[in-house]
């Protein structure tokens, strides 16, 4: 059969229109990002693809429920160790008080610092996170958790309710600690009670406030030791969150999405191809008669 | 990636009569997010071969990218990866170790999660998803150039 010069045109146009179409397909799928755009692209995917989207948005959903419950729990356990520090520097006054060397004014010098160390501790115990109380249980907003009397008697206000933060699927976490657990530490009327003792010069109930104070220390070391285990638990479920995350994303991404690699893999093959039937055209078309003569 | 081809690199179960019958990589636990999902091959994906494919044995077309940390240039964030995985008895004489990739589509990157590489035990084929307790190891490590 003769092969005419029209013939080989319509052949590479035909190649160059085939590779375009082919081209113009993938660039689309790259620029929509799916390869499942309906439940008949491909029902079982489709379903399997929704099915670990809602899965991930339910992940994502917990991973912020974590991040603001940490937030909480991390100022909780910062002010109880601050608290806890109070009581510490309260003890060493006592110890000191309790010397014999003391007389009735060293004393009073002592009172008068324990007394400062009962207010850092009371305006502590009415710190707030993001404009909450921390230690009002769930009333968070009203009153201060510690009111205060002339005499430095301390009342709590709030209540003892947990706020809690979804975490995982049918677990929730208790993020706060309600400050009737701070007041039950004994930490304000212990302070209180040696800020007297040192005021009224009774080194009996000073020595029984170094006892007290350390009770409450060690109360107060178990409450941040517990807030602190449940952020690292809380932690570590966001870690393991984020890992199945990243995992359903790896999957979902050559399914439902469009996998950019073979993608682009494939826009490259193609372009070489197009770019290939396109200096095949120019070679066919550009013949003129000297191709034939020589 | 079905139009990708690929070959079973590791853990075939009779997937190709012309490969040896190994076993299947058993993972216990499963994998975070697909923990009913125990039994996997590593695939070589041919016209991408740094990339590899975790398939499943028990879920038809489900597969997860990785690469294997081999094949990385061992700097920067992965050698503390490195580093954190011997502390844990993790050693790469022992382990073929995988990070699971996951792609940006916004900036058209892969990123990788150091946090929790999967191990596999070479001896017994056992495999792991291991979450590490390392704050400075990334979920999403950049992955520019393999």
């Amino acid at each position: 059969m003769r092969v005419t010069q029209s013939m080989i045109n319509r052949s590479v146009i035909k190649s160059m229109n085939d590779s375009k179409e082919n081209l113009s397909s993938i660039q689309n799928q790259i620029s929509t990002g799916k390869k499942l755009d309906k439940p008949s692209d491909d029902p079982v995917n489709f379903t399997r693809s929704v099915k670990y989207q809602n899965t991930m948005n339910d992940n994502q959903q917990y991973i912020d429920n974590i991040v603001d419950g940490n937030g909480w729990m991390e100022s909780s356990e910062n002010i109880i160790n601050q608290i806890y520090e109070l009581t510490v520097d309260a003890r060493d006054r006592a110890i000191q008080g309790a010397d014999d060397t003391n007389g009735p004014n060293e004393r009073s010098i002592l009172g008068g610092e324990v007394d400062a160390i009962l207010d850092s501790a009371i305006a502590l115990g009415n710190s707030t996170y993001q404009n909450k109380y921390i230690f009002g249980g769930t009333d968070t907003t009203k009153d201060i958790p510690f009111a205060v009397d002339a005499a430095k008697n301390v009342s709590y206000q709030g209540n003892s309710e947990a706020i809690s933060r979804r975490i995982y699927e049918n677990y929730d976490m208790t993020i706060n600690v309600a400050g009737d657990e701070i007041q039950d530490s004994g930490v304000f009327e212990n302070i209180k009670a040696l800020r007297d003792a040192l005021n009224s010069n009774d080194t009996t109930a000073i020595n029984q406030a170094i006892t007290d104070l350390n009770n409450t220390s060690t109360r107060l070391l178990s409450t941040q030791a517990h807030v602190s285990a449940n952020k690292n638990q809380a932690d570590m479920t966001r870690v393991r969150l984020e890992t199945a995350n990243t995992n359903l994303s790896s999957y979902i991404s050559q399914t439902n999405d469009t996998d950019m690699a073979e993608a682009i893999a494939q826009y490259g093959i193609e372009e070489m191809a197009y770019k290939a039937a396109l200096q095949t055209t120019s070679t066919a078309i550009n013949l003129n008669i000297m191709d034939y003569l020589t | 990636m079905e139009s990708m081809s690929t070959t079973t690199h590791t853990g075939n179960e009779s997937m190709d009569p012309a490969l040896p019958d190994l076993k299947p990589i058993n993972f216990k636990y499963g994998l975070p997010g697909f923990e009913s999902l125990t039994r996997f091959v590593i695939n070589d994906i041919d016209d991408f071969p740094p990339f590899q494919m975790l398939s499943s044995l028990d879920e038809e077309n489900f597969s997860l990218l990785v690469l294997s940390l081999s094949i990385l240039k061992i700097e920067n964030g992965l050698s503390l990866l490195v580093d954190t995985l011997v502390k844990s008895g993790i050693t790469r004489e022992k382990y073929d170790i995988l990070l699971v990739l996951k792609l940006d589509r916004e900036r058209k990157i892969f990123t990788a999660n150091l946090k929790a590489p999967v191990c596999i035990r070479k001896q017994d084929l056992q495999g792991s998803q291991i979450i590490l307790d390392e704050p400075g190891l990334p979920v999403d490590f950049i992955l520019n150039k393999v």
